[in-house]
């Protein structure tokens, strides 16, 4: 039952949060915090019994006729996702209290925050692949909504767009993959299904896999996402982009390795396209300026590295992999949380303009070099060990390129690393005055968070047998040791490189911005697809909504009539005369009257009789329905006719009259309208000339008073043996209400604007 | 607008009449020609004496609540008369049965159904109404 509490408590909460922020003030996300710490306890205790091999499943049925059911199951991996999740959550819920303030909008933005963790966490545990696939696509509508926060700035509104179209590829590309491989192998959960490297399909399962987790991930080409989102308040940036969300591609990809790996493309595409993304880590790097924008690329950078990691896919990369997610997550969101804090003292994130912050704030900088420490690798961080472990399994893997970029790039997230560090150590700035060490409940999350990595990186043997192993042996892997300190080998020296390489692009990184060639960005690349695909739509609306009420009326009667015509030669219904009725008298003069009010109409030379008109063809059919003995249709008809020509006069008698223009009769709408005719007559005697077995209206009128208590056989159609169609009715009625209101709003307000001028 | 003693007379007996009519007709609508729909129809026509005659703010005046909290009302009304059996399928029907001696009053399921599409059916024709007068009367002030 434990595993449910992991989804109960944050979709309660996050339901009450609108209301407890009204009630508690800015305290309500630091209780909500406290909660999540207890959620990350639970987790702790499902990992024990993850990892004495009998992991929590948790399953129900959710739509049993397409064999759909709710399948969680609580394996070490997953669960290892899950603690970073609780864990960073519940700091980010505590910073949030403060950093936010009393700003109203809190209570919906903590809302929208648990909202995510619970699809987030729905993620890493679902073992249906159709509820994995779901949960995604939660997660990325609760980016989208967290990115615009700040809905009044249009370059929020437009990193939330990029980031939800972008994303959303990504989602269908999911969806194709999972009924594909469901359909494959016949299995829709995770831990059943088999490896299918030599299915036909695989192939093309791989292909949408990838494009689900590079765009989820920000792997190259979709790499241009992650920094647009940065717009978010920086808690969010926190959180998900850099610590969980955006690890959700990794994890989909490590999930898969069991099942895919073996595929001949998986090594080459994967180690390929990672590489791309970190070339592109290397040249934005040096140019970026705003300290979440850099924080942001180098995000980037790291999951190419994890990418990287999966497609060499031999245990020792994996292993390497879930120890640098374990790392990056315990560095990088404190680095935000630095970012934000330095924003929310000095009102500026340009590390151009900061320095010198370290005696103003300074618990703040000393978090900032926790986390720095180990983003660089220096020893004894977490952060050491796991660059170890990568550069050991790039070099197993050994195309030289590979390992030359993963260097470079390792470089230049050093680089990154030492830019981070300018505003706590750098020249003294005029901001310096402002500046003010933030409150506690924010100091707490990211000292805590990166003291986290430092304890991991000296107690490894225990994280080892707790965390790592565990998880990697859940992906099917051996797990491989982990060690702080190799003795004097070649990934040690590597890996001085790397830091020696990076400080020196730290210090001539004047001289690197002019060599570094300026490309295209993916931002750019995006730009001009949304700009093609919105004029494609602009020209095909003119074409097809013109605005000419008469070309959109001759389209729709045309096609009617084509058709019906259409169909009535496919069905071959003969028109047999002997069926069809003699006319009474009182027909014949409902028929004329229709007759003759209709010619009116069409020949009036003034609104008015031309309304007159239409509402006589009305009451021609009311005529129609008393002779038919329908007393309730021609009521309800009666009824409507008056009130439409109401309507109509009340609209129209403040219009110009159509005065002195003579009639002319346009052969092209005279022809519609024979058309028109010649359809509807056609019709009629098609469904005069067949033969109905009555016995749907001998039911209804034998079942009305018995079943239905009533002896008005229309009405109780109406209300009770038809009455979800009478429902669709009233909606459609007051959907058209509301369209009328917004018309009428939307004239008014022409009217009012153009008053003043 | 000039307002006339004897048009002013006879719509406040109109009115009320066609409010009673309205009802009446809702009411009976079960066993005989009626019904919510018609029902509404003619007491929205009410509406739309009352606006022709002394404009837009009076009609708003006798609506009393704004048009589109008609249409939720009623909506919401038609809904729950589809819930009341709470084992059965959507739109289930129950009868009660009063009796009150002279009397025997048949109450159900699909009455409050019928009232909800009443309560719909006055809301959005007297918001057509009422939104086509604010209109022309913005346009008459514009001009």
């Amino acid at each position: 039952m434990s595993i449910a509490l992991l989804f109960i408590i944050p979709i309660v909460l996050s339901v009450a949060s609108p209301f407890g922020f009204r009630l508690l003030g800015k305290n309500w996300s630091k209780l909500v915090s406290f909660f999540i710490l207890i959620m990350a306890g639970l987790v702790i205790l499902l990992l024990d019994l993850a990892s004495i091999g009998s992991p929590q499943t948790l399953s129900f049925d959710w739509i049993p006729r397409l064999g759909l059911s709710v399948t969680l199951r609580a394996d070490s991996f997953g669960l290892f996702m899950a603690l970073i999740i609780t864990v960073i959550g519940a700091g980010v819920f505590s910073y949030t209290s403060e950093y936010m303030g009393d700003d109203p909008r809190t209570g919906t933005i903590t809302g929208w925050l648990l909202l995510f963790m619970a699809s987030m966490l729905g993620v890493v545990l679902a073992d249906n692949i159709v509820l994995l696939f779901v949960s995604w696509e939660l997660t990325s509508i609760s980016s989208y909504i967290l990115i615009g926060t700040n809905n009044h700035d249009p370059k929020a509104r437009a990193g939330a767009k990029t980031a939800l179209l972008v994303t959303s590829i990504g989602g269908l590309s999911l969806l194709g993959a999972i009924v594909l491989l469901g359909v494959a192998t016949g299995v829709w959960n995770l831990s059943e299904m088999p490896a299918i490297h030599n299915h036909p399909w695989a192939a093309s399962i791989f292909i949408l896999v990838c494009l689900a987790a590079f765009s989820k991930s920000a792997q190259w080409p979709f790499c241009f996402w992650l920094p647009g989102a940065m717009a978010a308040p920086t808690p969010i940036s926190a959180y998900l982009h850099s610590a969980t969300m955006v690890k959700a591609g990794v994890f989909l990809l490590a999930r898969m390795h069991p099942i895919l790996s073996e595929h001949a493309a998986w090594t080459p595409v994967l180690v390929f396209f990672s590489a791309a993304s970190m070339i592109v880590v290397i040249i934005s790097i040096p140019k970026a300026t705003d300290l979440k924008s850099l924080l942001a690329h180098s995000t980037v950078g790291a999951l190419a590295l994890m990418v990287c990691l999966i497609g060499i896919g031999t245990p020792y990369a994996l292993n390497a992999m879930t120890v640098f997610l374990l790392a990056h997550a315990c560095y990088k969101a404190p680095l935000f949380l630095v970012a934000g804090s330095i924003d929310h003292a000095v009102h500026n994130r340009d590390i151009n303009a900061l320095g010198g912050l370290a005696k103003k704030m300074p618990y703040t900088m000393l978090s900032a070099c926790i986390a720095g420490i180990s983003m660089a690798g220096i020893p004894p961080m977490l952060g050491f060990a796991a660059k170890e472990m990568i550069l050991e399994a790039g070099l197993s893997y050994a195309p030289w390129l590979i390992t030359l970029i993963t260097i470079l790039a390792t470089a230049f997230v050093m680089v990154a690393c030492c830019v981070v560090l300018i505003p706590a150590f750098g020249k003294n700035s005029c901001l310096v005055e402002k500046a003010h060490e933030s409150p506690w409940s924010m100091l707490a999350p990211m000292l805590l968070i990166g003291i986290i990595g430092l304890a991991c990186g000296l107690r490894l043997e225990m994280i080892e047998n707790h965390l790592v192993s565990p998880a990697v042996i859940s992906l099917g892997v051996k797990p491989a040791g982990l060690g702080l300190w190799h003795g004097f080998t070649l990934y040690l020296a590597l890996s001085s490189l790397a830091v020696l390489a990076g400080w020196l692009a730290y210090t001539q990184r004047q001289a690197l911005y002019k060599i570094i060639p300026v490309l295209p960005s993916g931002a750019v690349i995006h730009e001009v697809i949304w700009n093609t695909v919105l004029s494609f739509g602009r020209s095909l609306t003119q074409i097809i909504q013109n605005g000419s009420l008469t070309s959109y009326l001759g389209t729709t009667i045309i096609v009617t009539c084509a058709l019906i015509f259409y169909a009535w030669v496919q069905v071959d219904a003969p028109v047999r005369p002997s069926l069809v009725q003699k006319i009474t008298l009182a027909e014949l003069s409902a028929g004329l009257l229709i007759m003759a009010s209709s010619l009116a109409t069409a020949f009036a030379r003034k609104r008015l009789p031309a309304i007159a008109g239409l509402g006589a063809m009305g009451m021609g059919m009311t005529l129609f329905f008393i002779v038919s003995q329908a007393p309730d249709l021609a009521l309800t008809q009666f009824l409507v006719e008056i009130l439409s020509v109401v309507l109509l006069v009340v609209a129209f008698r403040h219009l110009p009259d159509f005065v002195g223009e003579p009639i002319k009769i346009q052969s092209g709408r005279l022809i519609i309208s024979a058309l028109t005719g010649l359809t509807m007559m056609v019709l009629t005697l098609v469904a005069l000339s067949t033969e109905y077995g009555d016995r749907v209206s001998l039911w209804y009128g034998l079942n009305a008073l018995r079943q239905g208590h009533g002896a008005n056989v229309v009405n109780v159609i109406l209300v009770d043996f038809r009455a979800l169609d009478t429902l669709g009715e009233i909606t459609v009625l007051s959907i058209a209400a509301l369209g009328v209101g917004v018309l009428m709003g939307g004239l008014k307000q022409i009217k009012t604007k153009k008053e003043p001028t | 607008m000039k307002s006339s003693p004897i048009l002013d007379i006879t719509l406040r007996w109109l009115v009320v009449l066609l409010g009673i009519v309205s009802f009446f007709l809702l009411l009976r609508g079960h066993d005989e020609p009626g019904g919510g729909f018609s029902g509404g129809l003619l007491a929205a026509s009410a509406i739309i004496i009352t606006t022709i005659a002394y404009g837009a703010d009076a009609g708003r005046k006798l609506l009393h609540f704004q048009p589109l909290s008609y249409i939720a009302v009623g909506l919401i009304l038609s809904v729950l008369a589809g819930l009341f059996q709470w084992d059965a399928v959507f739109m289930s029907s129950i009868w009660v049965e009063l009796s009150l001696g002279f009397t025997i009053i048949k109450l159900g399921t699909p009455l409050l159904f019928d009232l909800g599409v009443y309560i719909v059916v006055l809301g959005v024709v007297s918001s057509f109404v009422l939104e086509i007068e604010s209109i022309v009367k913005i346009k008459k002030e514009g001009l």
